[in-house]
């Protein structure tokens, strides 16, 4: 049910309207919601750590909920709607409670596979991290490629695949931590960390309205939206220099004393899809230096290992900051 | 893994290491010793080997410490080595010079030790360089403060080298050392920078010099002690234009330097700063007051007091009556001056004129007076001073303590009458024993009743008189004065007496005055000074009354000429005999004709009555050289041993006790120098100096040898030089220069008269630098302000509303970062939203935009881009004015080290070698 009175019948301005529904839920924190649409928009998936109760699950249902429609795991059958499953990882999660499996089918005389809850278009992961490493790498497979394996056979799924994990950091007892491989694969990685004095104020008196999420979302986006939105992602110009500085920020990774792994090419790859989704979602169609900024950390945090784990976050920013400080003194060419 | 380096690197490192540090520094070490051995004549081994064996222990104290060997172990074996060597040399038998070898040997190795040290200390301390650097420059500065003549270039000649390897240690020598990283890209830039910088500097200080140097010059003289000028000729030239106003005084110089208020030291050699060789009466004469020169008479009272004599510059012997200015003739009969150019003549060779022996005209009581002259370095150097008819001179050295104020010296003889003295109008203070001398002379002279039985030609020359009214009527007066007196004494007395006399009231009608003024009657502008003088105003300075007394003798047949030189006047006891002559002690007399006594000297003038000059203070007398018996000119036939210090010299001029003597051919013979002090032109230096073929100059004393030969007249030269002591022990020896640096020297000599480069002193020096300083700091701090203007003039001239945006966008920052809104780490669109007011927050934002846009998008520009760019430009100084306040923007802009922080780069991330990991 899409929202004529309010809709703006461009897409960015349909994705203004998106942000800000999230954002009457998800209070005082609206660059983590725009993180989360623009991990969408780059056709990428995104991990959410932090600890229990920051609202990273109300995040992923509020988002699903507004371009899927309602709260019910919609199946992926009906064409231009978006369907949202949600799997809850446990220590015991087998791969095939997410694949599916083969079931005897008596009339037909033979194996069909029935489809788990994998095939959808939103999946939300909640708590990625309890789940054995069978489960976890199963979830590899369709993450990076789109399509799952079972047996003999390959499914494609839907081209609109967007997984939201969650998972608390990794120091919690019962957890399994993320292979390297594993999270490389996801574009981002955020903490949501807690909110502020006044939020939190604000959010205790409103804890009814929010918790009532199925009444107060309104779908914003459509399927074909969504689809258009991550087209027009891939459209935003993205100045020479500011790829040059991508490579100067990953090759930096690479050199600094402090990081001991540094960035993959791929990492450089989904660093320039999520640069132009950002600049979507801050209703742009060019890529500017504060993106560089913004979109540094979440992107390319987790794909490094550091030789000291306190100053970590310091020596990435060293190599933004080192690489910020040139585009700054940039001029415009011509 | 990381903190080793393979073998490979590091002996690469350590060649880069070895060449850019350890090569330099040991070539700043060489010339540091070559300036110490210049400065102190103790070290003698040649520099070369000096350095050689100084670079030997830093090498390889360097390598030793680069490989990570112990200190204290290495120096106790080298110690141990050293101590070995030093013992068995003591011991070493044979016919070798233990004892040079020894000093030779502990010379090098003490050189090398400190090398070694240093070595070590480059190896492995921190710092070391800059330690390094500053201890040159403080070497350099104590041994240049043996120089005798300072000026700015030579100094900086001098100290260049050091400042230069500071620099080069400091700045490019680390980056390039370090082989860890050889980035030829950033080093080279570092040493374009270090280029471009030292250029500027030296620029500056070239420009400083230029423009301010001759003021500063002249500033400071102006305030300082000592008086004079530049260009004697110039002003010369400008005064001819008025007949009256051209001053042809005793001393020009000093004239023009009161009148002009100019400064400047006199310049030798300048004809313009000669005495006159005429004398002109004038309205007007000033004097000025430094030293001269200074000397020691040998003349006495038979009671011992002294008994001062005047020193003779010239005889004005002819007059022009026209310009009233008395002319020097060379063609005056009985020529009795002696024409010699002290500065000339070599160390003790000495000059005797037989034309002036021959001349003399005294035969009774003949005197010889003995002189030392020391003619101060303010002087002229080509004149010769002497008290009358002198008729020997012999250079003399000057000792080096002196040679600051004392240039040259010269030893004078003269013939005088023993009845000569300067006391005839000048008289201490009634003295009773000198009364009784001065009637004792005038008894003696009172014997010569006329002059029947003279010469002629000299009566008629002496006593020449121009025609005219006005010398008639001086004939007349003179008449008149001496129409009591029978003999010439008494006729001098009488005339001495008209100047005395006094009037009705007991007042003096003649005084002595500096001004006389312009002659008295202005409607006659060629009224006669003389006539002024005598008739009129009675009032006149010393060439008056010389003048006057000259033509009242010679109206009534005395013999008498006009002579120039200086008044000596007997002022202490605390050096007897010693006379200081001052520049306004220039004087003019009259010498009167005794046959029988020659020329003796009659002052006119009287005493100033007017101004007593405050008593000027005697300086301390320089040291008079001790007597050489043998002096002997020639060339040096060998290279002097450097054991024996022996060498051979062959000559055919000697000076014996002070007599010159000409060889009838060239003998040789062996010198012994081993006490002897030696001297190259001027400088001080040392034996090693000599080379074979030098002219040299050998000086044995009194004292040197006690079995020293006394002259015998019976022998002839050649033959009492067989008695001479074998080898002939010299006190002193003079090389003269060679003839390059004759020639260098003589180069030097123009250039710095071009440059106008005068010999400075530490205060001018230090005045230069804080000026140079000042200036540099002020600019250094008016550098913000600058900048500021030029960013404003580019956004203002730019055209294009793409480099207009970018303009503007550097000139907001620069100015918020200047006003004290610092951007951090930080975006630029992050600091605009973040900072500012929230009005100009919306523009700074709207403008961040727009440029970010163009900057990104590659943007086309949009409709009001441009108006908007304007806008923003015009509003940002006043935002920032807004924000931090007016006086505290303006302070912000006095602080360098916030606008250097504006310019810096962000830190370099010290990038790693990358290393395959998996």
């Amino acid at each position: 049910m899409i929202d004529q009175t309010q809709a703006n019948n461009t897409n960015s301005g349909k994705l203004l309207i998106l942000t800000e529904n999230i954002g009457k839920i998800i209070r005082g924190k609206p660059q983590e919601v725009k993180y989360v649409i623009t991990a969408m928009l780059a056709r990428g998936h995104i991990l959410l750590e932090d600890n229990p109760g920051a609202g990273k699950t109300v995040l992923a249902k509020t988002l699903a909920q507004s371009i899927s429609g309602g709260l019910d795991e919609a199946p992926l059958t009906v064409e231009g709607t978006v369907a949202f499953k949600r799997i809850q990882f446990t220590p015991d999660l087998l791969p095939m409670d997410l694949i599916g499996s083969h079931i005897f089918d008596d009339d037909k005389k033979e194996f069909v596979f029935k489809k788990g809850p994998l095939f959808t278009n939103v999946l939300l992961a909640d708590e990625i991290n309890r789940a054995s490493p069978k489960v976890q790498s199963a979830l590899l497979e369709c993450m990076a490629e789109n399509q799952i394996s079972s047996g003999d056979k390959t499914f494609h799924l839907d081209k609109f695949f967007f997984t939201i994990a969650t998972q608390n950091p990794i120091e919690m007892e019962g957890t399994y931590p993320l292979p390297a491989a594993q999270l490389d694969r996801f574009f981002m990685k955020i903490s949501f960390g807690y909110v502020t004095e006044e939020v939190e104020l604000e959010i205790y008196n409103n804890y009814i309205a929010i918790g009532d999420v199925k009444n107060t979302v309104k779908q914003v986006l459509t399927y074909n939206d969504i689809i258009q939105l991550q087209q027009e992602a891939e459209n935003v110009f993205l100045h020479p220099e500011l790829v040059k500085a991508v490579v100067n920020i990953v090759q930096g990774t690479r050199r600094h004393p402090e990081i001991t792994l540094g960035c993959s090419t791929r990492g450089g790859i989904i660093f320039i899809k999520c640069l132009k989704a950002w600049a979507l979602v801050n209703q742009r169609n060019f890529v500017i230096e504060d993106d560089l900024r913004a979109l540094a950390q979440p992107v390319l945090h987790h794909r490094l290992m550091f030789r000291n784990r306190d100053a970590s976050r310091l020596a990435l920013q060293q190599v933004i900051d080192h690489e910020l400080e040139r585009l700054a003194k940039l001029r415009i060419a011509g | 893994m990381n903190n080793q380096l393979t073998t490979r690197k590091k002996i690469m490192q350590l060649l880069f290491r070895l060449l850019f540090i350890v090569g330099p520094t040991v070539v700043i070490a060489y010339v540091t010793l070559n300036e110490l051995n210049l400065s102190y004549t103790k070290l003698s081994p040649p520099v070369g080997s000096q350095a050689l064996f100084f670079g030997l222990g830093l090498g390889i104290a360097y390598i030793f410490y680069y490989f990570r060997a112990r200190f204290i172990l290495t120096f106790i074996i080298l110690f141990i080595v050293y101590w070995i060597i030093d013992r068995s040399i003591s011991r070493m038998p044979g016919e070798f010079d233990v004892f040079y070898i020894a000093v030779t040997f502990k010379l090098y190795s003490t050189l090398f030790i400190i090398g070694w040290i240093i070595g070590f200390l480059l190896a492995r301390v921190k710092f070391t360089h800059i330690f390094l650097s500053v201890v040159f420059i403080i070497i350099t500065i104590i041994a240049n403060n043996q120089l005798v003549n300072f000026d700015l270039s030579t100094l900086l000649k001098h100290l260049f080298p050091a400042f230069a390897y500071a620099m080069y240690m400091l700045f490019i020598a680390p980056p390039l050392a370090d082989a860890n990283e050889i980035n030829l890209k950033k080093s080279g830039k570092r040493l374009l920078l270090s280029m471009v910088f030292l250029e500027l500097v030296f620029l500056t200080f070239a420009l400083v010099r230029e423009h301010f140097g001759p003021k500063l010059d002249a500033s400071s003289k102006h305030l300082g002690e000592k008086q004079g000028q530049w260009d004697g000729g110039k002003d010369g030239d400008k005064g001819k234009k008025n007949p009256y106003d051209e001053r042809k005084g005793l001393l020009e110089r000093g004239n023009k330097g009161e009148k002009d208020g100019k400064g400047g030291k006199p310049d030798e050699g300048d004809d313009g700063y000669k005495m006159k060789d005429t004398m002109k009466m004038s309205d007007k004469m000033s004097q000025a007051d430094y030293v001269m020169f200074c000397a020691k008479l040998k003349n006495y009272f038979p009671n011992g007091s002294p008994k001062p004599l005047y020193f003779v510059y010239h005889y004005l012997t002819k007059y022009d009556p026209i310009k009233e200015s008395f002319i020097r003739d060379t063609a005056m009969p009985y020529f009795d001056e002696l024409n010699c150019d002290p500065s000339s003549l070599e160390m003790y060779r000495s000059k005797m004129d037989s034309t002036v022996i021959k001349n003399c005209r005294a035969s009774k009581k003949r005197l010889t007076v003995v002189a030392q002259v020391y003619i101060s370095s303010n002087t002229w150097k080509h004149a010769l001073l002497a008290p009358a008819s002198a008729y020997y001179v012999q250079a003399i050295p000057v000792d080096s303590g002196y040679k600051k104020m004392f240039r040259s010296a010269y030893k004078v003889k003269s013939y005088t009458s023993e009845l000569n003295n300067a006391y005839f109008v000048y008289n201490p203070s009634a003295n009773p024993q000198l009364e009784g001398y001065q009637q004792e002379r005038y008894d003696e002279l009172r014997t010569v009743a006329d002059y029947s039985h003279t010469d002629t030609s000299l009566f008629r020359y002496y006593t020449q008189m121009p025609k005219g009214i006005l010398y008639d009527s001086i004939t007349q007066l003179a008449k008149r004065i001496t129409k009591d007196a029978h003999t010439p004494v008494d006729k001098v007395i009488a005339i001495r007496d008209f100047f005395l006399q006094r009037d009705k009231e007991g007042k003096k009608i003649f005084r002595y005055t500096l001004t006389p003024g312009t002659a008295s009657d202005p409607n006659i502008p060629n009224a006669s000074m003389l006539n002024t003088f005598i008739f009129k105003t009675h009032a006149g300075y010393c060439t008056y009354y010389a003048g006057a007394s000259l033509f009242l003798l010679r109206s009534i047949g005395i013999p008498s000429r006009f002579t120039t030189g200086f008044a000596t006047i007997d002022r202490s006891d605390k050096n007897k005999g010693w006379y200081w002559f001052y520049a306004s002690q220039a004087h003019a007399w009259t010498q009167v004709y005794f046959p029988g006594y020659g020329w003796l000297d009659f002052d006119m003038t009287i005493g100033n009555d007017d101004q007593k000059d405050a008593p000027r203070p005697d300086g301390t007398p320089p040291l008079p050289p001790p007597e050489p018996w043998l002096v002997l000119d020639g060339k040096a036939e060998s290279v002097p041993d450097l054991t024996s210090k022996r060498f051979d010299i062959s000559f055919n001029k000697i000076v014996f006790y002070n007599e010159d003597f000409r060889l009838n051919k060239t003998f040789t013979r062996k010198v012994d120098a081993s006490v002897c002090r030696v001297f190259y032109g001027e400088k001080d230096t040392t034996l090693s100096c000599l080379k074979m073929g030098d002219s040299l100059v050998v000086v044995s004393y009194d004292d040197a040898a006690k079995k020293v030969p006394l002259p015998n007249p019976d022998l002839s030269m050649e033959a009492q030089l067989e008695n001479f002591p074998k080898p002939i022990i010299a006190d002193e020896i003079h090389i003269k220069l060679r003839d390059e640096d004759r020639k260098k020297q003589e180069e030097e000599k123009t250039v710095q008269q071009k440059s106008n480069a005068k010999e400075m002193t530490w205060g001018e020096i230090m005045t230069r630098f804080a000026i140079f300083l000042t200036g540099l700091l002020i600019l250094l701090f008016l550098f913000p302000g600058f900048w500021l203007c030029w960013l404003v003039m580019r956004y203002k001239f730019s055209k294009d509303p793409r480099s207009k945006a970018d303009r503007v966008y550097r000139l907001a920052l620069y100015h918020f970062h200047m006003a004290g809104m610092e951007r951090e780490q930080e975006t630029p669109l992050q600091y605009a939203t973040r900072r500012i007011d929230p009005i100009f927050q919306t523009a700074f934002t709207g403008f961040m935009q727009v440029f970010l846009r163009l900057k990104y998008a590659n943007g086309e520009l949009m409709q009001g881009d441009a108006e908007l760019i304007e806008a923003f430009g015009k509003s940002i100084r006043k935002a920032a004015r807004k924000k931090t306040g007016f006086f505290r923007m303006i302070w912000n802009y006095f602080n360098i080290f916030r606008a250097t922080r504006f310019f810096r780069r962000p830190e370099e991330i010290k990038l790693e070698e990358q290393e395959q990991f998996l």
